[in-house]
């Protein structure tokens, strides 16, 4: 029965794709419950797995059906293992709130099925990425999910003026309909990549099924292992397909532009379940180069964890630094959302670096996964329905709004809180695993960098929260509340409901976190260890725990202080400092523009690309095409000209000065003399010379 | 074999020239219309014994075979294998919806019109069914003057130009073409393409041979240097002429590939992979590039077709199982998505009357039927999983990687640049602003039936191939197991003098095996 749980949760949102048309026959609100209910029913059916996690030894669970036997064998088919039941569970779940969400956030968008229908087949899609047996359908997951994803982004694809993001005036705004193409183009950058390393992959394994490439892996990685530099290679290309479904660097820059989106399709596909896919990829890797390191010795495996863990702390950097200036309410929680994948990827990256860290820094990740999701899924769904009381997306037009939204302010605060790493919220736990894992790591530069991110994440977050909540009013504000019928205040109540049960889970969640964490750590101790037979070793700290919590709540403290004295207590006027120091302005300018990698991107990529592109399609293929035609035709004319002038100057000439002849003997003899006719028979002769010639020689 | 004792193949290539002539009596056009479709709809019935197409034997089946010019050895010979049997099927749906998509589309001179369309489709049969080099021939070339008229006469502006060039460049193949069947004939004494495929040949012979059909095939596909008619001929061409264009004839060049050169020349298709791979991979990233830079959506779709066919080459060309077979879908897949969009585009140039990306943009709003089947075909056209051309693609760059993955890493560049342009292009048509669609209606029934059935299809070949791939296994495996086993020369066989030459000895021809 277990098994068949997890095909539930692939067939109810497909079915659930497909009746809501037919629902929507019925009536608006008939659909909208119906969807809810399919989405209902999923989480129902990922939640029935949990049980599973704790009788771990009847895992891993993989059934599966014959899709495709010539000329290559794909199964169809699931897998269930701790960490694909804890990745679905997050899904289904999240989901599940974030549809109950939307039944206030997207009342009367004439668009409506459309919306259910996406949101529908972007749960499916998701899980079957999550439960996927074997690399080619979970690639299917992986493409459909962009699909979907790119489905929602420019959800509002007529580009009303209202719904343009980027800005404020006079910097430039992006159209949804953009953004969406962007996401899915920077995205499958990565994917066509990805899928070439998995082709490698599979030349080498002769198979696409995961827990056959894990257990074969004595066989065919060594094989691999033989050409130099070819590890490295499969590494870089699928690391590139999380690198950019994570947007992590170098291929973040599509997410800030996916928040055109919907506020709680910013939710879930943008911070709560799609990015985290890349994540749970890596995941889903480690134990192949884990083997190939410390098992089959060999060097190059090493690459794999050594890119993907600087690749997170980079990413967790840069878009923590641009975190600190964004204006947009939710740019800040897409910078925010990179930021915190890029610790879920140095996690990943740091549980191969050492024996001892394997089970440690493959559960950080995880842990830091999943209560990342809740409260990004929480603070996203906040911004929505503040977004859509103040009527605008810009922190700096809010302000002082705690008395107008209460339930969000509350709601909003605990997932901030749990963001910056206050214990007891889960944010603080999963922060924590990561910082020691980094730390234990002895890889210090890595830990440097994580713990300034630290910093200007509590900054960041105390900043949008202060100028959001509290301070004074803005003028824009003002104006709004002074309309008569002002609509600032709390949204529907399916949107408090869910901002609500949200806001509990976290809380529940991280009161549980250090029970949770352990819970985590044998799970995956099981899987790694146990099942697939990883050669770890015990781990003992070097680092007192105490060490790493100190360093933790100080560097906090570092970023809240200032950013509350900034925006909240607004005792220190920021506009003063900016205007004062000219280093200030600068780097403010080098963050505002998202260190120019946008707009360095955009060039090379996108325009430099396009005109290539119709540079070779005008210059080459044109010219070259007009020159051929010209020349071989000219040149088949010329012979043609050449052999009708022997036509008829030569042969007919003959025939016709005969004739001529015969009708003019009186001038026969003048013309005799005038020695065109004798002219005319000697280049006949030689013609009939050289065709006999050329036949003969040809007969012969 | 199968002996039905009802000549299947025959039935199919003569019932639409005998219908043809039917044409002659009928005046008013709403009834050559009518008339066309019902023609087709009972083509597509003939079809209906192929069914029983038995999927565990790589021979040829529903073999007709009679005497024809007993003098020359020549034969009536037809019959199909798992190789061609696809592409008949595809050939014979299209013939009434190329009728429905040309309803409105030509306006004079419609019975000529379906005149050509009638004989196009009988000759297409003929050669995907043909076993006899000369009657391969003959249908080969007389599927060239119906299409020529096609272009020359329903064409657009430029449309001299474009059937002159079209016609010239295929039959400069065709004489090459030719040359290499009298070669083979002069050597071997036999017509007969599977008595051929049991001969072998010195690798001076194959050499030559190869080159000349190789030639030929390539302007047919077309490869890299020899593409520059496709574009000129689809711009020009009526939407059923480009349909026909893009979803059968250039198969052929690929079908000539895997019937004559594989299995007549095997050491000169090794000799030249290399070559013949590099052609490939250039012509996919050509031609992607020059598609992203297209303002027309017809020369987008032709430039993109080049890029398409690249994978069909190069998959039969690394000579792994996974890689002909998916080659082989690749054809099938190319021809019903670009059919598809050939008729999308031509559907909209009867609202806006004009090709240019430009003048078509905005129609999401306004057409939402109409780009969701676009949708659907541009991504079944760049490979998107769950549909058709994923299935096909994977399988080709499997078979790529599984030859080097060198060449696979060449490839995938290919496989974004197609996501990048077909993606340009259906935003640029859903959202690009200024619309000028908001008087345009959307699809109306018409335009849904001939649409529909390859929508459907998109959908089968994605989600459940098997049937498809089963249908050409034994065929593939038999193809490169013959491949395998003579690709290499045997030593005492090309150390022979020459096979006996029968009576006629064309002197001429022998300089190619000299």
């Amino acid at each position: 029965m277990d098994i068949q749980l997890a095909w539930l949760c692939l067939t109810l949102p497909l079915l659930g794709v497909l009746a809501t048309p037919l629902l929507a026959r019925v009536g608006t609100t008939v659909m909208t419950y119906g969807a809810v209910f399919f989405s209902f029913l999923t989480a129902l059916s990922a939640v029935m797995m949990l049980p599973l996690l704790f009788t771990a030894d009847v895992l891993p669970l993989e059934s599966k059906i014959l899709w495709l036997s010539t000329p290559i064998t794909v199964t169809f088919g699931v897998l269930l293992d701790p960490l694909s039941i804890i990745v679905a569970n997050v899904v289904a779940v999240i989901s599940f709130f974030i549809m109950v969400y939307c039944i206030g956030y997207m009342k009367g968008d004439p668009a409506i099925m459309r919306f259910w229908m996406l949101m529908n087949a972007f749960i499916g899609s998701m899980l079957l990425l999550v439960l996927a047996d074997n690399l080619i359908i979970l690639f299917i997951g992986w493409k459909l999910v962009g699909l979907c994803s790119y489905g929602l982004i420019g959800f509002y694809y007529r580009d009303e003026r209202k719904y343009w993001i980027g800005g404020p005036e006079p910097n430039a705004y992006d159209k949804p309909s953009a953004c969406g193409v962007k996401a899915f183009i920077v995205t499958s950058v990565g994917d066509m990549l990805m899928l070439g390393g998995i082709l490698i992959v599979y030349f080498y394994s002769r198979t696409f099924n995961i827990l056959e490439l894990y257990q074969t892996a004595p066989q065919w990685f060594p094989l691999m292992a033989e050409t130099p530099w070819l590890i490295v290679l499969v590494s870089i290309l699928l690391i590139a397909g999380p690198v950019g479904k994570s947007a992590q660097f170098p291929l973040h820059e599509w997410l800030p532009e996916a928040m055109s989106g919907p506020g709680p399709v910013s939710a879930l596909i943008h911070a709560a379940t799609m990015v985290k896919s890349g994540v749970f990829l890596i995941a889903r890797f480690i134990p192949i180069f884990y083997y190939g390191y410390w098992t089959a010795g060999v060097e190059e495996a090493m690459y794999f964890f050594l890119i993907v863990a600087w690749i997170g702390a980079i990413t967790a950097f840069l878009a923590a630094s641009q975190g600190l200036v964004a204006l947009e309410l939710k740019k800040v929680l897409a910078y925010s959302t990179v930021s915190q994948i890029g610790f879920m990827m140095l996690a990943m990256g740091v549980a191969g670096f050492s024996q001892e860290l394997l089970v440690k820094g493959y559960m950080a990740g995880t842990f830091h996964l999943v209560s990342h999701a809740m409260f990004k899924a929480c603070l996203f769904l906040c911004a929505g329905t503040v977004i859509h009381a103040v009527h605008s997306i810009y922190i700096h037009e809010m302000g002082a709004l705690r008395k107008f939204l209460p339930f969000t302010w509350l709601f909003m605060g605990l997932a901030t809180l749990s963001l910056i790493g206050v214990p007891p919220l889960p944010g603080f736990w999963s922060k924590e695993a990561v910082l020691v894992a980094t730390l234990e790591s002895q890889h210090y530069l890595l830990f440097t960098v994580v713990i300034v991110t630290v910093v200007f994440t509590a900054f960041y977050s105390t900043r949008y929260f202060g100028m959001i909540f509290h301070g004074q009013a803005s003028d824009h504000l003002r104006k709004e509340t002074d309309k008569p019928h002002h609509h600032v205040g709390e949204g529907y109540l399916p949107q408090t409901f869910a901002c609500g049960i949200l806001a509990v889970g976290i809380v529940t969640f991280g009161l549980l976190g250090p029970k949770a964490e352990h819970a985590l750590y044998s799970l995956f101790n099981t899987q790694l260890v146990t099942d697939l037979g990883m050669a770890t070793k015990t781990f003992t700290p070097v680092f007192s725990t105490s060490l790493v919590v100190a360093l933790s709540i100080g560097s906090v403290l570092i970023g809240v202080i200032p950013a509350y004295l900034f925006y909240f207590s607004r005792t220190w006027d920021v506009n003063a400092v900016y205007e004062r120091y000219a280093f200030i302005r600068a780097v403010h300018t080098f963050l505002w523009n998202r260190w120019y990698i946008n707009a360095l991107f955009n060039w090379i990529f996108v325009r430099g690309v396009m005109q290539a592109a119709r540079a070779v399609a005008d210059k080459i293929e044109v010219a070259v095409d007009g020159a051929i035609n010209k020349k071989i035709p000219a040149g088949v004319f010329s012979v043609a000209a050449l052999s009708n002038w022997f036509d008829q100057k030569a042969i007919d000439g003959v025939v016709d000065g005969t004739a001529t002849n015969f009708q003019n003997t009186g001038s026969a003899l003048s013309q005799m003399l005038s020695g065109k006719i004798q002219d005319y028979l000697a280049v006949a002769v030689v013609v009939a010379m050289l065709v006999g010639g050329v036949t003969w020689l040809m007969i012969r | 074999m199968i002996d039905t004792g009802f000549p299947v193949l025959s039935a199919l290539i003569f019932f639409p020239l005998l219908a043809a002539i039917g044409l002659f009596f009928l005046r008013d056009e709403r009834t050559i219309r009518l008339y066309t479709l019902v023609v087709g709809l009972i083509e597509m019935g003939l079809a209906a014994p192929l069914f029983r197409f038995d999927l565990s034997t790589a021979e040829f089946q529903f073999v007709e075979i009679m005497p024809w010019v007993p003098a020359w050895n020549m034969h009536y010979h037809v019959g199909v294998d798992g190789i061609s049997i696809l592409m008949i099927f595809l050939t014979v749906l299209l013939l009434p919806l190329c009728v429905l998509c040309s309803w409105t589309y030509i306006g004079k001179r419609v019975k000529e019109f379906h005149f050509c369309l009638l004989l196009m489709i009988g000759a297409c049969v003929g050669i995907f069914s043909a076993l006899d080099f000369v009657l391969f021939y003959i249908f080969w070339e007389a599927m060239l003057i119906p299409m020529f008229l096609l272009i020359a006469v329903w064409g657009g502006p430029n449309k001299r130009y474009a059937s002159l060039k079209f016609f010239i460049y295929t039959l400069a193949g065709s004489t090459l073409f030719l040359a290499a069947i009298v070669a083979f004939f002069v050597n071997t004494g036999t017509f007969s393409i599977p008595e051929l495929m049991t001969h072998e040949y010195s690798f001076r012979f194959q050499f030559w041979t190869f080159l000349a059909m190789a030639l030929a095939f390539a302007i047919k596909v077309p490869m890299f240097p020899f593409h520059t008619w496709l574009p000129a001929a689809h711009v020009e061409a009526p939407t059923a002429g480009s349909v026909l264009l893009a979803s059968i004839l250039l198969k052929m060049g690929t079908y000539g590939f895997l019937r004559f050169c594989l299995p007549l020349t095997p050491a000169a298709s090794e000799y030249f992979a290399p070559l013949m791979i590099t052609i490939s991979i250039v012509s996919i990233l050509y031609g992607g590039a020059i598609a992203l830079g297209q303002r027309d959506m017809k020369k987008l779709i032709a430039y993109s077709s080049v890029a398409h066919m690249g994978f069909v080459t190069l998959g039969i060309f690394v000579f792994t199982m996974r890689g002909v077979e998916g080659a082989i879908m690749q054809m099938i897949n190319h021809g019903i998505t670009t059919g598809a969009l050939f008729m999308l585009v031509g559907a909209i140039y009867e609202r806006s009357h004009s090709r240019e990306i430009a003048d078509n943009m905005g129609l999401g709003k306004y057409l939402p039927a109409y780009m969701f089947f676009f949708g659907l075909f541009a991504i079944a056209s760049f490979g998107f999983p769950g549909t058709n051309g994923f299935v096909s693609e994977a399988l080709v760059l499997i078979g790529v990687f599984e030859a080097s993955y060198l060449l696979g890493a060449l490839a995938i560049p290919g496989v974004m640049l197609a996501a990048a342009y077909m993606l340009r292009l259906g935003l640029k048509l859903a959202w690009g602003q200024p619309s000028q669609a908001a008087t345009w209606k959307d699809l109306n029934i018409r335009e849904w039936v001939y649409l529909a059935p390859l929508a459907v299809l998109v959908l089968y070949l994605g989600l459940m191939p098997t049937l498809a791939l089963k249908t050409i296994n034994p065929s593939v495996v038999h193809l490169l197991n013959q491949y395998e086993s003579r690709k290499t020369l045997h030593l005492e066989s090309s150390l022979q003098p020459e096979p006996p030459v029968q009576s006629i000895q064309l002197s001429a021809t022998r300089g190619t095996d000299q």
